[in-house]
């Protein structure tokens, strides 16, 4: 089966994923930063044995202590579990076949449930998360409470427990440099914009994560509705700024697009932010209509961006590889993979 | 310098990660790099930690407790499940199990709706609260008996709770459960 990064979505020339993350946890148990180990193991297994019992086949169970550490971090690169769950000795994830639904057992919270999709896509992410949520709220007690809602580790996500997010790719308000005044805009509708990847040099790859903050005083499907029409407005001024790039000086265009594409194709060595670097001016090039990939527009970029992560490469080369080999791996991956263009 | 992982070898690997603009420096030598995970991924899809740190930050940042106040009675208030006390929880901004929303919760409502601009939740409730929110319908279009059905597997999980309640005798929750049906099966006339 593929991957959910391996399909088609919507908007997909800047909506990168979906997102969707519900924060739950049980009445009867500490939360995880006070539950003794004896209990932690009851609470892993009692969900996990509850997953394999009603869903044979459909999810599998992966015990952290039972996964090493490049696996783990694997895992985290490809967005299944998070950097608490990495650290962590007695949680679990159990994940669906295509690793687009992921419920996090004894993370930061009881359960998280997360669902990730290609493109924009949060109704499907978000109806699949409220099954399994009532799937597990029919078989435990989840804590809550008339005031503040379902009870969280974090005051922060007391209420909903719901996080919905998109990854878009922006290059053209990156270059137009207007990223932080949509930052700003955003901020005064309980959106926050981050960058995906960066070091202090800046982010890198042009990706930015549009997320919701806040969890109390608003119903999920406003929450949601709020966040998609402020999105659409994004994608709107992005597409505006890509064409603005491409009239202002189109032979600048093109040359950024065809260096990119053969930089990537004919490299024998690439760092992360290079790699990513490249990827973003030949996406560009590619919505632009520059370039033409015998693929079409479907060039899966989500699968890219997952498959040369460090620890992903680490993972798949099935032993630890060097920072160089690395780099090395990485050049030789994109090389046999991209597409050719027409 | 000693690399920070193994604290053995000398570190050859140097980079700083900057999340939220928040630099943190890192010193490793080449086998414990090339085991780590160096993406400079940002790790924003677990932001919990810096929405937290803001919170304590505001908490903290109230003038309530100083380092003269360690003995400071509100400091010491304590959760009998865990034993969370409050300086714990502004230091950490986390809770340490349910019951800390009882013991802490109306020391903090007022940050809880500076920050998130409510203090009251609405929207989907577990079932045993009696309202399951928001239907699928809504949000995708489709199936327009959503709600019916919703209803009824509702009604059929809380008759459940209900005979379990009756037969351990717990006869307080036993009525609200009633109650609750009795609510929901008024709705659906």
């Amino acid at each position: 089966m593929n991957k959910w990064y391996e399909r088609a979505g919507s908007n997909g020339d800047v909506v990168i994923s979906s997102r969707i993350r519900l924060a739950r946890n049980f009445a009867d148990y500490k939360f995880p930063s006070k539950l003794d180990e004896e209990d932690a193991v009851s609470l892993v297994n009692s969900v996990a044995g509850s997953f394999q019992k009603d869903f044979p086949g459909e999810y599998r169970c992966i015990f952290m202590n039972n996964c090493s550490e490049t696996k783990r971090n694997a895992l985290k690169e490809r967005r299944a579990i998070s950097s608490y769950l990495v650290k962590s000795g007695s949680g679990a994830v159990i994940l669906s076949e295509d690793e687009g639904t992921s419920v996090l057992v004894n993370g930061e919270d009881h359960i998280r449930i997360q669902v990730i999709a290609n493109g924009m896509n949060i109704p499907v992410c978000f109806k699949k998360a409220n099954d399994i949520d009532d799937y597990i709220d029919a078989n435990f007690d989840y804590a809550y409470d008339e005031k503040y809602g379902y009870k969280t580790t974090y005051p922060t996500n007391v209420g909903t427990g719901l996080r919905a997010g998109y990854t878009l790719h922006l290059p053209g308000l990156a270059e137009a440099k207007k990223i932080t005044q949509i930052s700003t805009e955003l901020g005064r509708f309980g959106l926050k914009i981050r960058p995906v990847y960066g070091d202090d040099e800046g982010s890198f790859g042009n990706l930015y994560q549009v997320s919701t903050q806040k969890t109390l005083g608003q119903e999920e499907r406003e929450i949601i509705k709020d966040l998609d029409d402020i999105v659409n407005q994004i994608i709107n001024q992005e597409r505006d700024q890509r064409r603005a790039i491409y009239d202002k000086d189109k032979y600048r265009a093109e040359d950024v697009a065809y260096k990119s594409y053969g930089v990537l194709k004919y490299a024998r060595k690439l760092t992360l932010r290079d790699a990513m670097a490249l990827l973003s001016e030949f996406m560009l090039g590619i919505s632009l209509g520059i370039l033409t990939t015998e693929n079409g527009d479907g060039v899966g970029i989500n699968k890219f961006i997952m498959d040369i992560q460090p620890a992903v490469l680490n993972n798949s080369a099935g032993r630890s590889l060097s920072v160089a080999e690395t780099d090395v791996l990485r050049a030789q991956y994109l090389r046999n993979n991209l597409p050719e263009i027409i | 310098m000693l690399c920070e992982k193994c604290q053995k070898n000398v570190a050859t690997f140097h980079y700083t990660e900057v999340v939220n603009g928040v630099k943190n420096e890192h010193h490793l030598c080449s086998n414990c790099a090339a085991n780590t995970d160096v993406s400079y991924y940002s790790s924003i899809f677990d932001n919990d930690m810096h929405l937290t740190q803001l919170l304590s930050g505001i908490l903290g940042g109230q003038g309530m407790f100083t380092d003269k106040d360690q003995k400071d009675p509100a400091r010491q208030v304590q959760c009998p499940k865990c034993g969370m006390t409050y300086g714990e929880f502004v230091n950490n901004s986390t809770f340490g199990c349910p019951d800390c929303y009882d013991v802490f919760g109306p020391l903090i409502s007022d940050t809880i709706k500076r920050i998130q601009g409510s203090d009251h939740h609405v929207g989907k409730k577990p079932m045993l609260y009696g309202m399951s929110e928001p239907k699928d319908g809504d949000l995708t279009g489709g199936s327009p008996d959503g709600s019916v059905q919703d209803l009824k597997k509702e009604l059929d999980f809380l008759s459940k709770k209900l005979k379990e309640a009756v037969s351990e005798e717990n006869f307080t929750e036993a009525a609200r459960l009633r109650d609750v049906i009795a609510g929901l099966k008024g709705k659906d006339e």
